[in-house]
């Protein structure tokens, strides 16, 4: 069959001519939606309440990290606005390659040194630390989160003592002689870093405010120093761990919600999403001031942590499901630019939520980074200004079609 | 073999023209009702102003008038492509709105029963399209940050029509048919916008309103035909054909989110809508085998239109209703040259044109449409065989207060293919 020339070329453009559409805003004006253009609508948190939560352990890492921020903790501070705290702090340390002969060196002193980076508390204060070698014959311990926060490990008698401030970027301890001469041969052994437990760091408060301080376990500064007859070896740190006792809890202040990394206490926040009904949703910017002044005042600091985690909550179950991590920006906590935070609240706005309420928990989840566990040690605090002064928790959404 | 090729390239054209239309657009007035209606009665008919009720054929199965189906004398297939392009202006926007969407005009098998008396025909044509965009510019003051974006409404889909029904002819003088006529689809509204921004912050949205309606009708047709009226061989047909009104069930789901979860959320309504009536009528007068001219008029109801859901144009809770009665009047004149043994010899050539008031009125202002219709119809060796190339030319609406000024462009490609079924061979 021949089918004339002209029909066939227009078969094929038929098949083949691109689709196409020089798009223009005609016709807009005939479309009856009125609510089609986007728009910014804030919501000011209806509450903000202090949640009290399972307290969790902090300061975990183990002997495999290398991760700048993994700190231990030791001191005792009295805080009349978030509570007492006292931490105790256990470290291990890992024997480094030993040339062979040096097993047969004798060990002519040990000390101890530890760079400290962090305190929380009264800066003019001087608090005596106890070292303590941490049982090896009640077990061994490991970072683990089934620990509770106040979890105490078995040690052994006050092999010496320092007086720590804020002033001190490194503490030294000493270790006596007895102790050196009894350890002589497990430093040096090939199976010490199984034998050995590590130290514990125990504060005394003598009076006052006190305060908690914080050493850098990932860093030379901190280590374990050997000097044998041969050679000076450097043990540097393994698994930490920052045992946690709070005080009673405090009245809770007027402007804001207290809540404190490691004190399982977090701010619950209600946002009358009815309002907005269900719109689309293009972003959602969530903004939550904090009460500053209390970061410094006099010679007690509190750090303010540098991020928190948002949870979307199941206040019926309790049920908590973490959304994303959001930082502290300007005095405020900031979520700005997370697509998780958006659908989370679109799924709010359609009623499609598995979550009622919002909960911000001060500090980063604990989990694993590069395959090890970690949890972050400090008493940073979030102090979440509540509704009714001149800043409230908001959420900005750019909704369409509400 | 030759024939099972012609058919197949026949439905390759169709749905060639059919992927066109699944995804580019048309007339911004597709949105209202349950979009923009659409008819193929046949080639022949869409070349003559889209008239149909009294135009009778060997050649042609005419959709628009069961009646005349009994004038089938071959088993005929036709399959008709159609690519239109629209160019819409307003009074508000600087640019003009230029969109280009194909389909399927028709696709049918007809079967005479009994030659010249009884035919059995089934088809399939689109109801109505819906392939409306509008896209306009704005920005967002964001805390203070002037965030541009792009405001996208979308209509896609539309109407089917699957029909299926017998023609049969009273002595000489009058015919009488009936369809059943299945009518469903899925029409879906979009409206998406997105921000102009490198960052991730902003999400496009996407709301979408997805409406699936099914139901079915039925059409009668009667035609009566005077020959020898002025001379030996003339002929006047008066047809008329009647689509009763049905309520169709309209399923109503609407999906809200954003793109990154576009199935945030799904809600479903169910209701129902009655379709109004189609009355067609017309006269044709066939002088001689050389002329032919018709004159049509259609009639449909949508100012009665009713529905529990809204649709375009309609919602009676909102207090909307811009829906109007439809009126079509529509005419041509075909050319049949006559013999030759060349296909230019044999060529039909076809002329006509139609005005009609659409079935929408935005803001009560009315929107007419004025067309001029025409084309070729080129025989080739396959007997009984024609392939029809039509064009429609017309413009559509004004560019006062808020309506759209369409022009448009319309090209239709129609194999037809006809032979003798069913007929027991005289000699071996």
């Amino acid at each position: 069959m021949r089918l004339p020339p002209r029909p066939l070329l227009l078969l094929a453009a038929l098949a083949a001519l691109p689709a196409c559409q020089d798009a223009a805003g005609v016709g807009v004006g005939l479309i009856d939606d009125a609510d089609v253009d986007p728009a910014t609508r804030t919501v000011e948190a209806a509450s903000v309440e202090a949640a009290d939560d399972r307290r969790p352990a902090i300061g975990f890492a183990d002997s495999t990290a290398a991760l700048a921020q993994t700190r231990v903790l030791a001191g005792d501070v009295a805080d009349p606005v978030f509570g007492d705290a006292r931490a105790v702090g256990y470290l291990d340390v890992v024997r480094p390659a030993i040339p062979e002969g040096m097993a047969a060196a004798d060990v002519r002193s040990v000390r101890l040194e530890l760079q400290r980076t962090y305190v929380y508390g009264d800066t003019t204060a001087a608090l005596a630390l106890a070292l303590r070698q941490v049982d090896a014959g009640a077990g061994s311990w490991s970072p683990s989160l089934d620990y509770a926060a106040d979890t105490l490990f078995a040690v052994g008698p006050v092999l010496t003592s320092t007086t720590v401030s804020a002033a001190d970027e490194t503490v030294a301890f000493d270790l006596p002689a007895s102790w050196v001469e009894a350890n002589a041969e497990l430093l040096l052994a090939a199976n010490f870093n199984e034998a050995f437990e590590g130290f514990a760091l125990e504060p005394t408060r003598a009076g006052g405010a006190g305060a908690v301080f914080g050493f850098q376990a990932q860093t030379p500064q901190t280590r374990l120093r050997v000097i044998t007859t041969n050679d000076t070896l450097s043990y540097r740190a393994g698994e930490v761990f920052s045992s946690l006792q709070r005080g009673e809890p405090r009245p809770a202040p007027d402007a804001f919600v207290a809540a404190q990394v490691g004190s399982g206490r977090s701010v619950r926040l209600l946002f009358p999403l009815d309002a907005i009904g269900p719109a689309a949703l293009a972003r959602a910017v969530l903004r939550a001031p904090l009460e500053t002044t209390v970061a410094e005042e006099g010679s007690f600091v509190r750090p303010v942590a540098q991020n928190a985690t948002l949870f979307g909550v199941d206040t019926a179950t309790g049920t908590r499901t973490p959304i994303v991590i959001v930082t502290v920006e300007g005095g405020a906590v900031s979520a700005a630019q997370s697509d998780r935070l958006t659908q989370a609240v679109q799924a709010a706005l359609l009623g499609a939520a598995a979550f009622d309420a919002f909960e911000l928990v001060p500090g980063a989840l604990p989990g694993r980074v590069q395959g090890t566990l970690f949890v972050p040690a400090s008493l940073d605090v979030l102090p979440v200004l509540r509704p009714g002064g001149a800043e409230a928790p908001r959420l900005s959404l750019t909704v369409v079609g509400s | 073999m030759l024939r099972l090729a012609a058919l197949l390239l026949a439905l390759a054209a169709a749905a060639g023209a059919q992927a066109q239309g699944s995804t580019n657009y048309g007339s911004i007035y597709s949105l209202y009702g349950l979009g923009e209606r659409s008819e193929f009665a046949s080639s022949q008919a869409a070349m003559l102003g889209n008239g149909g009720a009294a135009l009778r054929s060997s050649v042609y199965t005419n959709l628009s008038n069961p009646a005349l189906w009994s004038d089938q004398v071959l088993t005929t297939f036709s399959a008709a492509g159609r690519i239109t392009t629209v160019r819409g202006v307003d009074g508000a926007s600087d640019d003009p709105s230029v969109g280009t969407a194909g389909d399927v005009a028709s696709v049918l098998l007809g079967v005479p029963l009994y030659a010249g008396r009884l035919g059995l025909v089934l088809s399939y044509q689109p109801y109505s399209r819906v392939n409306y965009r509008s896209a306009s510019t704005g920005t967002l003051d964001s805390e203070g940050t002037p965030v541009g974006y792009t405001l996208n409404l979308e209509g896609g889909g539309g109407l089917q029509q699957l029909s299926g029904g017998l023609g049969f002819r009273l002595g000489s003088a009058l015919q009488i048919g009936a369809s059943a006529d299945v009518i469903l689809g899925t029409e879906e509204d979009v409206q998406r916008t997105a921000f102009d921004t490198t960052s991730t912050a902003f999400a496009t949205t996407r709301r979408s309103r997805s409406t699936r309606v099914s139901g079915v009708t039925a059409t009668v047709g009667a035609a009566g035909t005077v020959q020898n009226l002025l001379g030996d061989d003339d002929a006047l047909t008066v047809g008329a054909a009647l689509t009763f009104p049905t309520a169709l069930s309209v399923v109503r789901t609407t999906t809200l989110g954003e793109t990154l979860s576009r199935d945030t959320l799904t809600t479903t309504q169910d209701g129902d809508a009655t379709l109004p009536l189609v009355l067609r009528g017309g006269v044709a007068y066939r002088a001689g085998p050389r002329w032919l001219a018709t004159v049509d008029a259609l009639y449909e109801p949508w100012g009665g239109f009713e529905s529990t859901v809204p649709v375009g144009g309609f919602d009676p809770a909102a207090g909307v209703d811009a829906l109007r009665d439809r009126l079509r009047v529509g005419g041509g004149v075909e050319l049949s040259p006559g013999g030759g043994r060349r296909a230019v010899a044999r060529t039909a050539l076809r002329l006509g044109g139609y005005a009609e008031r659409g079935l929408y009125a935005p803001e009560g202002q009315g929107v007419a449409t004025y067309a001029l219709t025409g084309g070729v119809s080129v025989p080739n060796r396959l007997t009984g065989s024609r392939i029809d190339l039509g064009v429609e030319v017309g413009t559509r609406g004004s560019t006062e207060g808020v309506l759209v000024r369409d022009t448009f462009v319309k090209g239709t490609l129609t194999f037809n293919f006809g032979e003798r079924w069913f007929v027991r061979r005289r000699f071996n």
